[in-house]
């Protein structure tokens, strides 16, 4: 799918989601890391000029993965565990899906993307996961 | 351009007694270690892209075209190993870029 400038110039819309630049993940990031009080940690893993993968620690075995290509548009979430990831959200070749907390092995399109922030709106997520499944 | 920077005395003192055959100066020294650190870098993003090509017998830009990881039905594996094979893809080139800067 071909994508269109937004119009803060600061990002790529997809028509179904806002994928943002690295410097808006790095933001996003940060801000993450000062809002969600289970964040503890916040640490660039790898990064590349098109590529970035950052990881915001929850505790020694729970952490979430954010991975960006500002070049393929992939952009990739996961809430990950000792045996794997436990929820996930992606961007990929201009389409969004989601792996659902219980079932992540499965996954279903999700056309309505995410939210022009959506590192926070994963983090929302988590939040409720964490809370409602007692995992912190 | 030159920038004033400060190193401790315990650096400094690493500094000087490696030796670097030809490079005398810090500036030198550093400029060969920053340099082993891109060329360990690239052996590493190389080795990964070579790894996952044998994998998958295919190119990325195969792997991309072919939307292996919605044909593998989105597993944890397969996309892992398409952020790894791109981060290392463009890795390459990252590095590559790196190294020649520093040389200028």
């Amino acid at each position: 799918m071909a994508s269109a400038p937004c119009s803060n110039n600061s990002a790529t819309c997809t028509g179904k989601g806002v994928i943002p630049t690295i410097n808006d993940l790095f933001s996003e990031a940060r801000d993450a890391h000062d809002r969600f009080w289970f964040v503890q940690d916040l640490n660039i893993v790898e990064q590349t000029n098109a590529t970035v993968t950052l990881h915001l620690t929850i505790d020694s075995d729970l952490f979430v993965q954010a991975f960006l290509s500002q070049s393929s548009q992939r952009l990739s979430f996961a809430l990950i565990g000792p045996s794997g990831r436990l929820y996930g959200r992606d961007h990929e070749h201009g389409k969004w899906h989601r792996h659902p907390f219980g079932g992540p092995e499965q996954h279903e399109s999700t056309p309505e993307g995410m939210s022009a922030r959506p590192l926070t709106q994963f983090m929302a997520e988590v939040e409720e996961i964490l809370v409602e499944h007692d995992l912190i | 351009m030159s920038v004033a920077t400060t190193l401790s005395d315990n650096v400094v003192q690493h500094l000087n007694s490696l030796s670097f055959g030809k490079a005398d100066s810090i500036n030198d020294k550093l400029t060969l270690l920053l340099e082993a650190e891109y060329r360990r870098r690239l052996a590493r993003y190389s080795l990964t892209d070579r790894q996952l090509g044998q994998k998958y017998q295919m190119s990325f830009e195969e792997f991309e075209r072919q939307h292996i990881t919605e044909q593998r039905g989105y597993t944890w594996e397969v996309e892992s190993d398409a952020m790894a094979w791109e981060t290392a893809v463009d890795g390459v080139r990252t590095v590559q870029q790196q190294l020649s800067d520093l040389h200028g």
